[in-house]
């Protein structure tokens, strides 16, 4: 009887997570699992690039008759990588969130580049609201006078001047973890030389991220493009004068609005004259 | 469907952004944290005999339920405490 008993007990719980569940509560989570999946949880204020939480991305369709908007996770992993460990491991060496466009066909090193074939056959878009950079201020030793090695840093907000959204040009890998069989969706965005504002804004790099119009996002995603044409795009430096740039919060990522302004008294205001 | 949220909630260095949504009748957590740390959905679990634990969705991350599920189940406690 203790047999029979202990069968029926077996087959009536599950494991989920290692943890024993119900038959029902186990059927419940995985219908979850796709429910969940699908869920809408793009309403963020603020996306930490290195967080791993998705984004927001345009992507053709098989014909390239039109578009979806997916979610995928930010910072390309190589097709290579076996697992999620070395997943992890790789992003945070290589800083995958971006791809320069000096570096979409031919590496730091003179070699093929491993973006070559995502900005070839794989071009999509980073759907944004805006987004944050820190700006580096050097203080000046009270008494030598020289400037002090570790700056102070400023985050900022830019956005395209009345543009409740605007298109970051990027690429996309699919990636599959060969111990667990998870599919990955990932994607960069490109970056080019910065322009008048990020040049003072993202002094420490001097980048920022291509940023296209309507025409230009449509032509970078939608059509087929020469290296050079794609180079040529992924270069574009979006205008200045159509962008804007406000200081925030240091703890900005804690807030509920990231994007609240917020003035530092000591802090040099931006050369905007052009 | 909405539930409640986003909120956050300071734990150890950093913090938790928590939104809700009630999904298929049931209601789970969506956790983003401040830190290198991959978002997380986590939701109450009942072991069929009134034992309720927290468990992610999907699998795979049961240790980070066991630790930030706890935290969420105390921001209500002390909310409805107040």
């Amino acid at each position: 009887m203790a047999g029979i008993t202990t069968t029926k007990r077996t087959n009536d719980m599950c494991y989920y997570n290692g943890q024993k569940v119900s038959r029902t509560d186990y059927i419940r989570l995985i219908q979850l699992e796709k429910a969940v999946k699908d869920y809408d949880f793009l309403n963020n204020g603020v996306v930490n690039g290195f967080s791993g939480m998705p984004i927001a991305v345009l992507k053709p369709n098989a014909d390239k008759s039109n578009f979806d908007i997916v979610q995928m996770e930010w910072g390309i992993i190589a097709p290579f990588i076996p697992n999620r460990q070395e997943a992890d491991i790789f992003k945070r060496k290589f800083t995958t969130l971006n791809a320069k466009v000096e570096n979409l066909f031919t590496n730091e090193a003179g070699k093929r580049s491993m973006w070559a074939d995502a900005a070839r056959t794989r071009r999509c878009l980073v759907l944004s609201t805006g987004f944050f950079e820190w700006r580096h201020v050097y203080r000046n030793h009270a008494k030598t006078g020289l400037p002090l090695k570790t700056p102070d840093k400023y985050p900022y907000y830019i956005n395209v001047a009345d543009a409740p959204y605007f298109f970051m040009a990027a690429i996309s890998q699919e990636w599959t973890d060969r111990e667990t069989g998870e599919i990955a969706h990932t994607v960069a965005v490109t970056t080019t030389k910065a322009n008048h504002l990020m040049e003072q804004v993202h002094n420490s790099k001097m980048r920022m991220p291509t940023i296209l119009t309507d025409e230009l996002a449509w032509e970078w995603m939608m059509t087929d493009l020469t290296d050079e044409r794609i180079t040529e795009i992924a270069s574009t430096q979006h205008p200045t004068e159509q962008m804007t740039a406000c200081t925030i919060t240091k703890e900005f990522q804690a807030l509920l609005d990231p994007t609240e302004p917020f003035e530092y008294a000591d802090l040099p205001a931006l050369e905007l004259n052009l | 469907m909405p539930y409640e949220g986003p909120y956050t909630i300071n734990y150890c260095d950093y913090v938790l952004h928590v939104s809700e949504a009630v999904i298929k009748g049931t209601r789970v957590f969506h956790v983003e944290f401040s830190i290198n740390v991959k978002p997380v959905n986590l939701v109450v679990v009942d072991n069929g005999k009134g034992f309720k634990f927290w468990t992610t969705i999907p699998e795979g991350r049961q240790a980070i339920a066991d630790e930030i599920g706890p935290v969420i189940g105390r921001y209500y406690y002390d909310k409805k405490n107040k």
